[in-house]
Order: C-alpha cells, then structure tokens, then sequence
C-alpha cells in the first residue's frame, strides 16, 4: 500500500443485521467473498485505498454489528465518519424499511454535513427479491441520498458502490476548497471525540 | 456478605469437593483441564449431575407442595412454548456459527442444534436479551459437553456469567470496558495513553468480554483452555485476561502509532496474539495469519503478563456501572485476586493447539499463579501487571 494519499475518508457501514455489511467490505477491501461469514461483534475494520480522478484516495472504513442493542456502540464512531453506508437486504423487506431507522440514528450521532449511500445487497438473489428497486430509488431520491444495488457474492456494483461514496465526499470537500481556499481538512474519526484539530497527515495533501 | 464467604466456604456438597486453588493452577497449565473439563465445568457452575437449577429446587421440595409446583411446571411449559422476541436473530446468528471448527459436514445439523438449545433458554429464562456473541459461547458449551448438559450448563453460564451482557442494554459491558481502561492505566500508563487516544474506550476488546473470547479463538482446544481458566474464576477475570493480552500488544501498537493508523490499531487489537499451548512448539510450519504483524518474539514473550491483581478503582467502577456483578455463586466470587495468563504469546505461527491432550508437565510452573484464597480482602488491591523482561 502506498505510503501517501492525497485523501483520506472515514466510512462507516451500518444497517440490520444479516443484510451482508462485512461481506460488502470483504468484497471491497480483499475481493473475496464466503458464504460463511462470522457475525460481527462490536465494530470491525479495514483499509484500501483506489485511484478517484487521478488522485490517491484512503478509505477507512469501519464495519459495525447490525444487532440493536449495539447500536450505542457503534453511536461511538459515527462522529467524524466523512461517509456512512446504509445497507439493506433486497430479500428483506423489513431491513429496508429499517433505513428509516438508521437515517435517524445518522441525524442524532453523526457530524452535519456527513455523506450518505444507500445500498440494497444480495442483489443475485432475484428470485428471492423483494424490494423493487424503484421503490428504493424513489425513496432514495426524495431525501437526495444516493442508491445503488450490490451484489458481495457476484461482485456486481461492489466497487462502484464505495467509489461513489468516496466521490460524493471528494466532491463536497473540493467544492468547500474552493469556497473558502482550501482550508478544509479531512479529519481524523476517532469514536466518541470531536475531529481532532492536529491530524494534518490525514488531510488533503494540497 | 463477600467477607465471609471468603473465609467460610459453603458446605453445598458440590462445592465441598472442589478444590479452586488447585483448579485454578491447573486451568493455567498446558491444556488446562483436559478432557476432564467435562465433569470439572459443571461443578465450577455447580450443577448437579443432570439436573437443571429448576429441577434442583423442585426435588428439594415437600409433599404439600407438589401441586402448586404441578402448576408451576405447567406455567413453566406454556411459557416455552412462547417464541422469544430475540429468536430471529438467534437464527440469523446460528446460521452463521461453527464456520471455524468443527470441520464437518454436519455443520447444518449441529446449526440446527445449537439453534435449539439457545431458543430453549430463551424460552425458559424470557426476559434474558440475547446478543451477537451469546451463539459463539454456547457453541463451546455445546461442543465440549455431552448433550444432558447442554441446558444447565448454558442456563448458568448465562445466569451466573454473562448476565450482564444480557440485559435491555449493552451499558453494564461499556463498564466492563471503562474497568479495563483503568487496569491498562495502572499496569502502564504511557501505553495507555496512547490507546487512549485512538480510541476513549478499548472497544476492540468488546468481543473478548462480550464472548469470553470465543468469537475470536480460533480452535476448540484453545478456547475450551480459555474457559478452563475462566470458569475457574470470578467473572471479572475476562477483563483482566483482556487487560494481559492488550498488554503483549504494546511494541506492535506502538509502530502503529507512529505511523499514524489509529484504524489499523483497532484492528491489529481485535484480533488475538498467537495462541498456542505452552507445551507445543508454536512455529510448526504454519504460517501465520497476520506475518507482518509478527512481533519480537523473544520480547513479547518475555513481557508476557503474569499476574496481576486488581485495583480499587476497578471494584469502584464495578459498582457504579452495574458491571460485573453478576456472579451470585458464592465461590466464584470469593477472592479474584490473580488472573495469570497463560499461553497467550504473539508468535510468527499460526495458532497451534493440538486437540491430543498431554498430560501438564511440571516443568512449566512458571506460569505464576498465585492463588491466595485466604485473604478476603474485597478490595483486591495493588496492579501488578507485570512486565518480566
């Protein structure tokens, strides 16, 4: 991995548990995938870094456990997040209408301004499908989040899926440079305490 | 109450056979209980023989009882017929459990198994909260123990030992956390400090506490081992095996920081050192997991953590955050004022346990345990974390 990086974004995944969260980082982060994959117990790590309009982009992204009663937990690391992936099941319909859940979750624990991607996984499942995806887009596109459908197992838009997240952030960051000459840094995300002011390394390296 | 506890064991038959200060030296030896563990565990829950604690109660009863306890028994069965709201994520778990060991293409059948037993102490005990994690202890249950014991032996172990993970909230483990935070701060402040400040609290260890370690061991004999030692003491135990273990990370943390990969903190911690048996030789030709991770050897063995006691401030905060009280068993909760750790060493190998049990070898005593059942002192003072190198 290289050393340097002109960005580095903190991503979080979140949504019910089951809806295939780790395997979309497994996919993302080492490009594998496996049937059986162990629950997540608290929140879980990993690190890649990808090309983004010719520049150098680290994504950290932080895994969390789908199970409520972890949900305080996982509040810890939501502050500082630059991007947060709501993920739900296209074969569960209650998982998707659980986004609305966790949309709340982001307002409370999250800085203002954070990024959100909606991801409907498993989407090899067709016969098992049961949320349209026009129905997720359209309930996507009312509150402005983008929506993409994923498949871990096949690989289908697992790539896209994270390089539109980084993209979106990207784009806001570079838009703000260029508001107010380029005085907004990427901060570091450290659970559960305010982005800390002396995290130059983590900043756009311009 | 602890005081005299302390000094006067009860007279519970089950309990006047054991002897927990040599349990406890044994726990810490090479392999640990062995296969004796299958009788030693359910008398460190003290259970007896084949009954659950329910049954116990019931036989201990008189005549003129034998009615209201007919009605009792039938209340008791229309409640396990109630499904438990937390049910279905016990099943999105279960489905999800024994990806590690057993190799075996029964997997689905003991899935289905192990499904059974959760949702039948569920059932039983309705208003426990399952959690993820819960699935991963009881796989060990279930593995080790023949299947007349699977019910009592998990209806204690969550009763008795994981109670406080089982409530309506997580909050009693965040107390389990912040004691752990205060253990690394007196066995070595500056380190502390440091994880400190990538984090406010050590929640890559909360699988460790929330799963007794057995979400992240990763083989039957290694985390049978690890229960050896836990069951064999209070509950509080696991934080101070999490504290020793964190502790053997120090040199490998302290690269991380200097390269600025707060993340990559949290991750190198979540995951365990190399685990093997004092007795096996660690690098058998496996390779490990996690090469460039591979610490000093030599030093983070030598700084493996030996024993250690516990501070007031831990007994302070166990109070204040309803954290680890849950252990209403008298002897279990006497003196915990040792918890050596034993074969948890960072190594270039894979984590090595050989399921063919030797018999312990007196030659690796080292492995201090100091057991001092005698001084009842509730305050279990003075961290001595120790640092051998």
């Amino acid at each position: 991995m290289p050393e340097g990086y002109d960005y580095l974004f903190k991503l979080l995944l979140i949504g019910d548990s089951g809806v295939g969260k780790s395997c979309l980082l497994l996919r993302f982060a080492e490009d594998a995938f496996t049937d059986s994959y162990l629950s997540t117990i608290g929140v879980d790590f990993k690190i890649r870094t990808i090309q983004l309009d010719g520049k150098t982009v680290k994504l950290q992204i932080w895994d969390t456990a789908g199970q409520e009663r972890f949900r305080t937990i996982a509040a810890a690391y939501y502050r500082g997040a630059h991007g947060i992936i709501m993920v739900y099941d296209v074969t569960e319909m209650e998982t998707f209408s659980n986004v609305k859940v966790w949309l709340q979750e982001i307002d409370k624990h999250a800085s203002e301004g954070v990024k959100k991607l909606m991801i409907g996984n498993k989407s090899d499942l067709v016969e098992r499908k049961v949320v349209e995806y026009s129905v997720a887009k359209e309930f996507a596109g009312s509150l402005s989040i983008p929506f993409i459908e994923t498949s871990a197992k096949n690989s289908t838009n697992v790539e896209e899926a994270f390089t539109l997240m980084a993209k979106t952030i990207k784009d806001d960051i570079d838009t703000q440079r260029q508001d107010s000459s380029g005085n907004s840094k990427s901060n570091s995300v450290t659970p559960g305490r305010s982005l800390s002011p002396d995290d130059e390394s983590g900043g756009c390296g311009c | 109450m602890a005081t005299e506890v302390a000094t006067k064991p009860p007279s519970n038959a089950a309990d006047s056979e054991l002897d927990w200060e040599a349990l406890r030296a044994r726990s810490a030896l090479p392999h640990g209980f062995g296969e004796e563990r299958v009788r030693i565990w359910p008398k460190l829950l003290h259970i007896d023989g084949e009954s659950s604690s329910d049954d116990i109660v019931a036989t201990g009863s008189t005549a003129p009882h034998a009615a209201r306890e007919e009605h009792e028994r039938a209340d008791q069965r229309t409640r396990e017929e109630q499904p438990h709201e937390d049910e279905r994520q016990i099943g999105l778990d279960t489905d999800r459990s024994f990806v590690l060991y057993p190799d075996t293409a029964r997997r689905e059948t003991l899935q289905a198994g192990l499904n059974r037993l959760i949702v039948s102490v569920f059932r039983r005990r309705p208003r426990l909260h399952y959690f993820q994690g819960y699935h991963d202890i009881v796989s060990v249950l279930f593995l080790t123990l023949p299947e007349e014991l699977h019910f009592p032996v998990t209806e204690k172990v969550s009763l008795h030992r994981v109670r406080d993970s089982m409530g309506t909230t997580l909050e009693p483990v965040v107390g389990l956390l912040r004691i752990l935070k205060r253990i690394l701060h007196l066995a070595d402040e500056e380190f502390a400090a440091i994880l400190e400040q990538a984090a406010p609290l050590p929640y890559y260890a909360l699988s460790n506490l929330l799963t007794l370690f057995s979400h992240d061991v990763p083989t039957l004999p290694l985390i049978q081992h690890i229960f050896d030692y836990l069951l064999s003491r209070p509950p509080i135990a696991v934080v101070y095996l999490a504290a020793a273990l964190t502790l053997t990370r120090r040199e490998e943390v302290l690269v991380l920081e200097e390269e600025g990969e707060e993340g990559m903190m949290h991750s190198l911690l979540t995951g365990l050192p190399e685990l093997y048996e004092e007795e096996d030789p660690a690098s058998s030709g496996e390779h490990s997991v996690k090469t460039e991770d591979a610490p000093n050897e030599d030093s983070a063995a030598e700084s493996e953590c030996r024993q250690q006691d516990t501070a007031q401030e831990a007994e302070t905060d166990t109070k204040i955050d309803g954290g680890p009280g849950s252990d209403s068993d008298s002897n279990a909760a006497k003196t915990p004022d040792e918890a050596a750790v034993a074969d948890a060493r960072p190594t270039p190998a894979k984590t090595r346990a050989d399921s063919s049990e030797r018999p312990p070898s007196s030659g690796t005593q080292d492995d201090g345990v100091q057991l001092n059942e005698s001084h009842p002192r509730p305050e279990w003072l003075g961290t001595r974390l120790c640092e051998e190198g």
